[in-house]
C-alpha cells in the first residue's frame, strides 16, 4: 500500500505543481507598497489631528519597534471582523449576480465587502477581449480602476443600490500578465456595501433577450399588423425567398430606445431556396426607434431571388429596443 | 520527498529566493486540501504579502517559510477569507481557467479523494506527504500528540489507499 499510494500522492503532486502560476514577488511589494501608502496616509492624518489638539510631537520619528519576538497563533489570525447582517445579505446578493458560476462563462469573478481604501491585486486573464461586469448593492458608490504596467485599462464608477446597481467596462488585454484590479469605495459604502465583479471574455458572451426588448418587439409587430417580432440583444438578419420576379416593399419599424440601422440586400436563392447573404445592398439607413413610423424600401426582384434584411442596434438600442418587418409584393 | 526546498540547496536569502522557492509548492498544498486552485492562490499569495511587509523580521527567523506557511494556512482557515473578501483582488477563476491546463484525471482523484477525509486527517495527509513535515513538527503545529497525529496519519491512508490504488480494491 505505501509504495503505491506514495506515488499516487506524488504524481498528483507534480500535476498540481505544473499548473501553478506565481503572480511573482514584483506583484507582492506593488500590494504591500499600496498598503504602506494607505496607512501613511492615515497615519498623516492622525498627526495633524494631534497638532491640532495642541499635542505638540517633540521628538523626531519615532524609533523603531523592538524586534518583534517568534510570532504567536496571534499574530497569523487576523481579527475576525464583525458583519452585520444588513451586509451579510448585500454581499449574498452580490454574489447571486455573478450567476451559477459553474454554468456561466466567467474567466475571472469574486465577491466581497467594499472597502473605502484601494486594494488591488490581479486578475490572472489570458490575452483577449473581455467584458468587466461589476455589481454594487448598498449604498454609495464604488470606483473601478483596471490597469496593466502602470497603464489604465478601463475606469468607471457604479452606484450602489439595495436592489443592484451594475456597471459594464470593455477590457483589452494583451498581456498573460494581469491586469491589476482597483476598487474603492466611498465613504457611505465602506465597510457597508457589497460588491461583485466578474471578467467575461468576448467570445464567451451569449446575450439573451431581456423583457424590454421582447415588449418592444411585440409593439413594433402590432404596428406593422404582422407577426415577426424581432429582438436586438445581438444584431440580426431576416431573410425570405420569393419565387416570383416583380417589385417588392421591404416595411421595418422599430421601437423603443436608441437607433437602429437596417440594411436591405437582395441576392440569389441556392437551390434549396436558402438566401445568399452576399447581395446587393439596395438600402441602408438609421432611424430612430422612438419614431413609430415604418420605413419602407422598394426592391426589384428577379425570380428565384429573396430579400435579407440586417438591424444594428446602437448602445441604447442593445437589447432594449425591438423591430418588425414585413415584405410584401406590390 | 522534499516538498518545499531540494535538499542541500542553501536556504533562501532574499524574499525573491524565498518566493520562487515555495510559492509553487505552498499553494499545492492548499490546494490539495481545499480542492480550489484560486483560494489556494490567494492565501499563499497574502502570507508573502504578510512576510514582505515585516520582512526584516520574517527574515531573521531560523524557519521563514514555516512562518509563511504558517500564515497562509491559518488564512485559509479562518473566517478572514469571507469577511475581509473586498481586499481580494486575486480573483477566483472558476470554470474557465485560462492562463493554465486543468488539472489531470489523476490529480482530480487525489483531490476528490482527500476531500472524503475528516478535516483534521486531510490536513495532516497534506502537511506531511505534500509539505513534507515530520510527524513531530505536524504535533507540534496541531497541538496534538505524536501518536495522535500517527493515528490520523494511519486511517487517512487506509481511507485513501481504498480509494485510490488497486490494493484498495476501489480501481
Amino acid at each position: 500500500m505505501t509504495d503505491r499510494l506514495d506515488e499516487v500522492l506524488g504524481r498528483a503532486r507534480a500535476s498540481a505543481l505544473a499548473e501553478v502560476r506565481p503572480p511573482g514577488a514584483d506583484q507582492v511589494r506593488r500590494t504591500v507598497r499600496r498598503r504602506r501608502g494607505v496607512a501613511a496616509v492615515a497615519g498623516v492624518t492622525a498627526a495633524v489631528v494631534l497638532l491640532a489638539g495642541g499635542i505638540a510631537l517633540a521628538r523626531g520619528p519615532q524609533e523603531p519597534p523592538p524586534a518583534t519576538p517568534a510570532p504567536s497563533d496571534s499574530e497569523f489570525f487576523p481579527p475576525e471582523p464583525t458583519i452585520d447582517p444588513t451586509t451579510q445579505a448585500r454581499y449574498d446578493r452580490a454574489s447571486d449576480a455573478l450567476g451559477d458560476r459553474r454554468l456561466e462563462p466567467n474567466s475571472d469573478s469574486t465577491a466581497g465587502v467594499v472597502s473605502g481604501s484601494f486594494g488591488s491585486g490581479t486578475a490572472r486573464l489570458a490575452p483577449g477581449e473581455y467584458r468587466l461586469y461589476v455589481f454594487c448593492f448598498g449604498e454609495g458608490s464604488l470606483d473601478i480602476r483596471v490597469t496593466h504596467a502602470g497603464k489604465k485599462l478601463a475606469a468607471g464608477t457604479v452606484p450602489c443600490a439595495e436592489e443592484g446597481g451594475s456597471l459594464q467596462l470593455a477590457v483589452h488585454q494583451e498581456s498573460d500578465q494581469g491586469p491589476d484590479l482597483e476598487l474603492s469605495g466611498d465613504e457611505r459604502a465602506d465597510g457597508k456595501a457589497a460588491f461583485s465583479y466578474k471578467f467575461v471574455n468576448e467570445r464567451d458572451i451569449k446575450a439573451s433577450a431581456g423583457a424590454e426588448t421582447k415588449a418592444n418587439a411585440e409593439a413594433a409587430a402590432a404596428a406593422l399588423g404582422v407577426t415577426g417580432k424581432v429582438t436586438t440583444e445581438d444584431d440580426k438578419t431576416v431573410d425570405k425567398a420569393v419565387g416570383e420576379a416583380g417589385d417588392y416593399a421591404v416595411r421595418m419599424v422599430c421601437a423603443g430606445p436608441g437607433r437602429l440601422s437596417f440594411i436591405v440586400r437582395s441576392g440569389a436563392t441556392l437551390r434549396d431556396g436558402t438566401v445568399a447573404t452576399n447581395g446587393r445592398t439596395e438600402s441602408a439607413q438609421t432611424v430612430a426607434c422612438s419614431d413609430s413610423r415604418p420605413v419602407t424600401v422598394d426592391v426589384a426582384l428577379g425570380g428565384k431571388s429573396g430579400i435579407s434584411i440586417t438591424a444594428e442596434a446602437d448602445d441604447a438600442a442593445r437589447n432594449r429596443a425591438g423591430w418588425s418587418y414585413s415584405i410584401d409584393r406590390k | 520527498m522534499r516538498a518545499e526546498a531540494p535538499p542541500g540547496v542553501a536556504p533562501p536569502s532574499s524574499f525573491d529566493e524565498l518566493y520562487a522557492a515555495h510559492y509553487g509548492s505552498l499553494t499545492v498544498q492548499l490546494y490539495m486540501y481545499f480542492g480550489d486552485r484560486q483560494e489556494a492562490h490567494d492565501v499563499v499569495q497574502e502570507a508573502f504579502c504578510r512576510a514582505y511587509a515585516r520582512w526584516r523580521t520574517v527574515s531573521a527567523y531560523e524557519d521563514p517559510v514555516g512562518w509563511v506557511r504558517r500564515v497562509a494556512w491559518n488564512l485559509a482557515l479562518s473566517r478572514w477569507r469571507r469577511t475581509r473578501s473586498a481586499l481580494r483582488f486575486l480573483g477566483r477563476q472558476r470554470r474557465d481557467d485560462l492562463a493554465v491546463d486543468g488539472p489531470g484525471p489523476e490529480h482530480v482523484a487525489v483531490v476528490a479523494a482527500l476531500a472524503t477525509l475528516a478535516e483534521q486527517q486531510r490536513r495532516v495527509v497534506v502537511l506531511r506527504y505534500l509539505a513534507d513535515l515530520t510527524v513531530p513538527e505536524i504535533a507540534e503545529r496541531e497541538g496534538v500528540p505524536e501518536g495522535t497525529v500517527k493515528s490520523w496519519l494511519h486511517r487517512a491512508r487506509l481511507a485513501l489507499a481504498a480509494q485510490l490504488t488497486d490494493e484498495g480494491g476501489a480501481r
